[in-house]
């Protein structure tokens, strides 16, 4: 498949959050949670790039300020080409309906005081959509989700979770988006009703064409989702590649020691373990050096006082790590 | 050959709430030998902890015991009073659960709430003798040895708040393991873990079952988890168990529907496959299907299997709970 360059829809160039820390009576400043480090990637329209990390990576910082929920420290996001880093405004109100967000749990994202016919016309009235149109609209888009009429007359609490998660995604898609973030949106369901939902927003992509970053720490849900996938350890992407490549030939020992740290669900597979000792750096330090370079069973001199350099490792595939460059 | 160390027989337990009786166990049946790991797999509201949970005598208020028993070494559980029970939980059957964070006071130094437990049970065993502080410390030294715990001294001395979620994990299992027990339910002990933690903690967990012999019940959602950890899985579904057997066998060959589609629902890591979900939701307990709790999902369903449960079915080594195999 052969894209051009002008297919990609999102882009983000090395974004950093800092969360500044408070303290002492006069609540000053006095120090800094150093979210996000380094992201950057581009997904391409109909796309669905995956961003997989640990708990603390900064994946979901990432997801909330490309829906401006947060602002950025530094960095720049594109999105269909334009600056949207400092929009305001009616401009942020226009994107808003361009890009929308799934959270993990459908049960915090909706009103419990509404039911689901409210809280979907709702968003259609703020935005100003399908006036005097919006309980067919809303009908069309339960539909979508594999949900029916009744659901709609439904208050949050008497739905299951996988029909929670359903209504959600209707609500998502009644401003017409065409970006969706999907922060780890099957990690509260169960294993039979998982796959319901990732197989609803794949068969939504082949129809409508939507563009996704989904954001989970869940490697299986990667790989059948994903065409891309970037790995994210303590607020910086150290690889980043198709995923099947990134499957089959991880670079990065991060990535490495991730699929292999992953149960799989088959006794005859065995594997040959390779186990990192040691947990995540603390996020109130920044980073000198390779973020990784404490657990890594390869670590050198270099790593712990100098950032690897981007290395391009094959088609797509780009990997930050100082055995790579040295080899 | 080997000893049973615990028999689940025919266990029904109940909750009752303000929507009704919820049959949460509706007849499970267990058995578990000497130094076996078996894996309780199951979604949301299957049973497993419940299960877990009417072992260590820990049901809340509102749940009761309807029927069944529970034998452990050769004695029925449910029926030893109070008091012997506190002594044998801890010292012979002990639980390690999934938030370490909710089960360690926060208000206490890991060595203050570790000596303790480890009090409370050695003052039972011999109410006489003066209790040998030394004797303790050493316990604790060589339990949190025995989980790789780094700078034991330090660690003794800090608050839950100041350890990591792996590292107070490991607390749970230093104290879990420190008084060897017969028995251990973990009730997703790693659920809560990143990936990499996940596997540090049950390389420890797996490392200290072999060294003492201990029989462990791993409940978890993750058949991952399962298929690398346990020699038997137990299958459950709607407060049953409807499929028993070896790790090997079942995973290999799954013979219940509802066994088959939880396998075929799972994305996987290490190959690529085509994941085909199971339809409907599981049932809700209060007023649940007529016959096979399961036959509104099931792809096999036939005319039987709505009218009437089926009886458990012996194929080779596996129990099977289902109309196909009778």
């Amino acid at each position: 498949m052969v894209m051009e360059k002008n297919d990609v829809l999102v882009k983000v160039e090395n974004l950093k959050k800092y969360f500044p820390i408070y303290g002492g009576i006069l609540q000053k400043v006095v120090g800094y949670i150093y979210a996000v480090e380094d992201a950057s990637f581009y997904i391409r329209k109909g796309e669905t790039l995956g961003l997989v990390g640990e708990s603390g990576s900064g994946k979901t910082t990432v997801g909330r300020i490309l829906v401006k929920l947060e602002e950025p420290t530094e960095g720049k996001i594109f999105y269909n080409g334009s600056n949207v880093t400092n929009i305001k405004g009616s401009e942020l109100k226009k994107y808003r309906r361009k890009a929308q967000i799934i959270f993990q749990d459908p049960y915090a994202s909706l009103n419990p005081r509404m039911t689901i016919k409210d809280s979907i016309i709702e968003v259609m009235r703020v935005h100003h959509l399908h006036k005097g149109e919006e309980y067919n609209n809303a009908l069309r888009l339960m539909e979508k989700v594999g949900l029916s009429e009744e659901h709609l007359y439904r208050f949050p609490h008497e739905l299951s979770g996988g029909q929670r998660q359903r209504a959600v995604i209707a609500r998502a898609l009644a401003v017409e988006p065409e970006f969706l973030i999907l922060d780890e949106p099957t990690a509260s369901l169960d294993v039979s009703v998982q796959a319901q939902v990732l197989d609803l927003l794949k068969e939504l992509q082949e129809k409508y064409n939507y563009t996704y970053l989904l954001i989970t720490h869940n490697l299986a849900v990667v790989r059948y989702v994903s065409e891309r996938t970037v790995i994210m350890y303590r607020g910086m992407w150290v690889e980043t590649s198709r995923t099947k490549e990134l499957f089959n030939k991880a670079e990065h020992p991060y990535t490495q020691a991730l699929l292999k740290s992953v149960p799989i669900p088959d006794p005859e597979v065995k594997k040959d373990k390779f186990l990192i000792s040691g947990e995540p750096p603390n996020p109130t330090t920044p980073v000198k050096g390779c973020p990784f370079a404490d657990r890594c069973p390869y670590v050198m001199d270099v790593c712990k006082n100098e950032m690897p350099p981007i290395e391009n490792v094959g088609d797509e595939h780009k990997v930050r790590c100082w055995l790579v460059t040295r080899k | 050959m080997s000893e049973k160390v615990l028999e689940v027989k025919n266990l029904r337990v109940e909750f009752y709430t303000y929507r009704g009786i919820v049959k949460a166990l509706n007849g499970v049946n267990l058995d578990l030998n000497k130094g076996e790991i078996l894996g309780l797999a199951g979604e949301t509201g299957s049973g497993k902890s419940v299960t877990g949970l009417s072992i260590l005598r820990l049901l809340p208020q509102n749940a009761r015991v309807v029927e069944g028993e529970i034998i452990f070494k050769g004695r029925d559980l449910l029926k030893i009073p109070e008091k012997e029970y506190n002594l044998l939980r801890g010292k012979e059957i002990n639980a390690i659960f999934q938030d370490p964070h909710t089960y360690l006071n926060p208000v206490f130094t890991i060595g203050e709430q570790f000596r303790d437990i480890l009090l409370s049970k050695k003052d039972s065993e011999n109410n006489s003798s003066k209790v040998d502080d030394k004797k303790i410390e050493e316990i604790m030294v060589s339990a949190l040895k025995d989980v790789k715990m780094p700078a034991v001294d330090r660690v003794l001395k800090m608050y839950p708040h100041e350890l990591s979620g792996g590292m107070k994990q490991r607390v749970m299992l230093a104290i879990a393991f420190s008084l060897q027990p017969s028995l251990i339910i973990a009730d997703e002990p790693t659920t809560a873990l990143d990936v990499t933690i996940q596997a540090q903690v049950l390389e420890i967990m797996k490392e200290l079952q072999r060294k003492y012999n201990t029989s462990i019940i791993l409940i978890t959602h993750d058949l991952g988890v399962i298929a690398e950890t346990c020699q038997k899985v137990a299958v459950m579904y709607a407060g049953r168990i409807v499929e028993y057997g070896k790790v090997s066998d079942v995973f290999k060959n799954p013979l219940h529907p509802y066994t088959k589609g939880l396998m075929e629902a799972l994305p996987r890591a290490d190959v690529d496959v085509k994941v085909k979900s199971i339809p409907g939701t599981v049932p809700d307990l209060v007023s649940p299907p007529s016959g096979c709790a399961f036959h509104p999902r099931c792809p096999y369903a036939m005319e039987i299997c709505k009218r009437q449960a089926p009886k458990p079915s012996y194929v080779k080594e596996r129990v099977v709970e289902c109309h196909l195999y009778s």
